[in-house]
């Protein structure tokens, strides 16, 4: 999965323009995403992308985008 | 690894698989548990580790059971009030087993079934009379239970939330039995020992022969006793669409379910949903077209993320004049944090 890829699921879920979004957008408070659309991303993305869920271990994964991405794409 | 495909090959994660990684992340997911009595303590010492299943249900296991040497060895010193509590939360951690699996299986019916044993066992040793009973809908058993305090002021119908069983909503029974309110609560369609056992999903249309049913159930036995409701949730809209069988007298609905434009749900929620909803259809009342004349109090949580204040206010204003509205600004869905006051409110309400 590229970030590109990531970006524009990022987009999709919090309904936001995809130049707003960036590495170190934090998902909650730069992005408005709450928590029912964030696991809603977590689930898109890693269906999406074939990742596992095992790989989130604390909300601290997902502080911000690009966070989020590296743990997902941790070993990939 | 749980893991199932999807028909393009692409992996796809498990209904169980998401629900872990909410529980593991998302503390919210467990409001609505920790305010129907399960532990804090027993919550944070494995949330970290909810990776699997066997961990879940080993762990809600261990708890249940722990419970249950407790209430025992309170009842072996007579002390029979925190006995029957005891029993019943031991109950609650067996429930949590059998509500992971979204689906009837060999294992739910197991859990359910260990569940039902620690509730009996408290019903059996509780002062006040417990009767299981059951209805009949679509040619399927919808299982109830009805306790019957001495001298009772009332009688409130406990309408569940589709995802919760009677069984997990003993708090609420024991705060109304406390008043000298009957409690009559049931599992409807897609919900509890009514899927679980029978295999009866929810339709719109068999909740609304379950709710006028259970009314019915409820006027039969206690014609001369106010017939009250109290719902939350779906609950709550099914509450409401009770309140116009001319033999209810008043009901309350706490952040009653609509569908609100722009809402996302949880995908765990929905594809829990799926399992037990027939055809995908919707559940809930059409609220738009009932004549609605019954007395009314709406709580609502300014939080809620499920249902919007906009959609809660349109519904408010659509009910007649003799209503009460109680909105809570840090409350989201079900007013959890708040649902013990709410409760004593609406018994005061009910007897106004």
């Amino acid at each position: 999965m590229s970030i590109e890829d990531f970006l524009l699921l990022v987009s999709e879920i919090a309904k936001i323009p995809l130049e707003v979004i960036e590495d170190h957008s934090s998902l909650r408070n730069d992005l408005g995403i709450d928590s029912l659309q964030l696991v809603n991303l977590i689930v898109l993305a890693s269906e999406r992308f074939g990742m596992e869920l095992n790989k989130i271990n604390s909300l601290e994964d997902v502080q911000t985008v690009g966070k989020l991405y590296r743990t997902f794409s941790k070993g990939e | 690894m749980i893991r199932s495909l999807q028909s393009n090959g692409i992996p796809m994660k498990t209904t169980i698989q998401k629900t872990l990684m909410t529980a593991r992340l998302f503390s919210g997911f467990w409001d609505r548990w920790s305010v129907h009595g399960v532990e804090d303590h027993v919550v944070s010492e494995i949330r970290p580790q909810l990776g699997n299943l066997e961990v879940w249900t080993d762990h809600f296991n261990k708890s249940g059971q722990l419970n249950e040497n407790l209430a025992h060895s309170f009842y072996e010193k007579h002390l029979v009030n925190e006995a029957e509590y005891y029993y019943r939360l031991s109950a609650l951690y067996y429930n949590l087993n059998q509500w992971i699996y979204p689906k009837q299986n060999d294992d739910k019916t197991y859990w359910f079934q260990k569940c039902l044993i620690s509730i009996r066992k408290a019903d059996a040793i509780s002062s006040i009379d417990t009767r299981y009973v059951s209805i009949e809908i679509s040619n399927h058993t919808c299982f109830g239970r009805v306790r019957l305090p001495a001298n009772p002021v009332g009688c409130i119908i406990i309408v569940n939330p589709i995802d919760s069983s009677k069984e997990e909503l003993f708090k609420y029974e024991m705060d109304f039995i406390r008043q000298n309110f009957i409690t009559i609560s049931f599992d409807g369609p897609g919900q509890g020992e009514t899927y679980t056992f029978q295999g009866l999903k929810a339709t719109q249309k068999r909740w609304m022969d379950f709710t006028d049913t259970v009314i019915e159930y409820a006027w039969s036995f206690f014609p001369d006793i106010p017939l009250y409701l109290f719902g939350t949730s779906s609950g709550a809209s099914w509450a409401i669409y009770g309140s116009c069988n001319p033999k209810v007298t008043k009901a309350v609905a706490v952040s009653p379910a609509i569908r609100s434009e722009g809402i996302d749900l949880p995908a765990y929620f929905i594809e829990r949903m799926n399992s037990v909803i027939e055809d995908k259809e919707t559940i809930l009342p059409n609220l738009h077209q009932l004549n609605i004349h019954k007395p009314i109090f709406m709580f609502h949580g300014a939080l809620d993320v499920m249902t919007s204040s906009k959609t809660i206010y349109n519904l408010y204003d659509r009910l007649p004049s003799d209503k009460k509205f109680l909105e809570y600004e840090g409350e989201g869905h079900c007013c959890n944090y708040k649902l013990e006051k709410i409760r004593k409110l609406s018994m005061m309400w009910y007897l106004e």
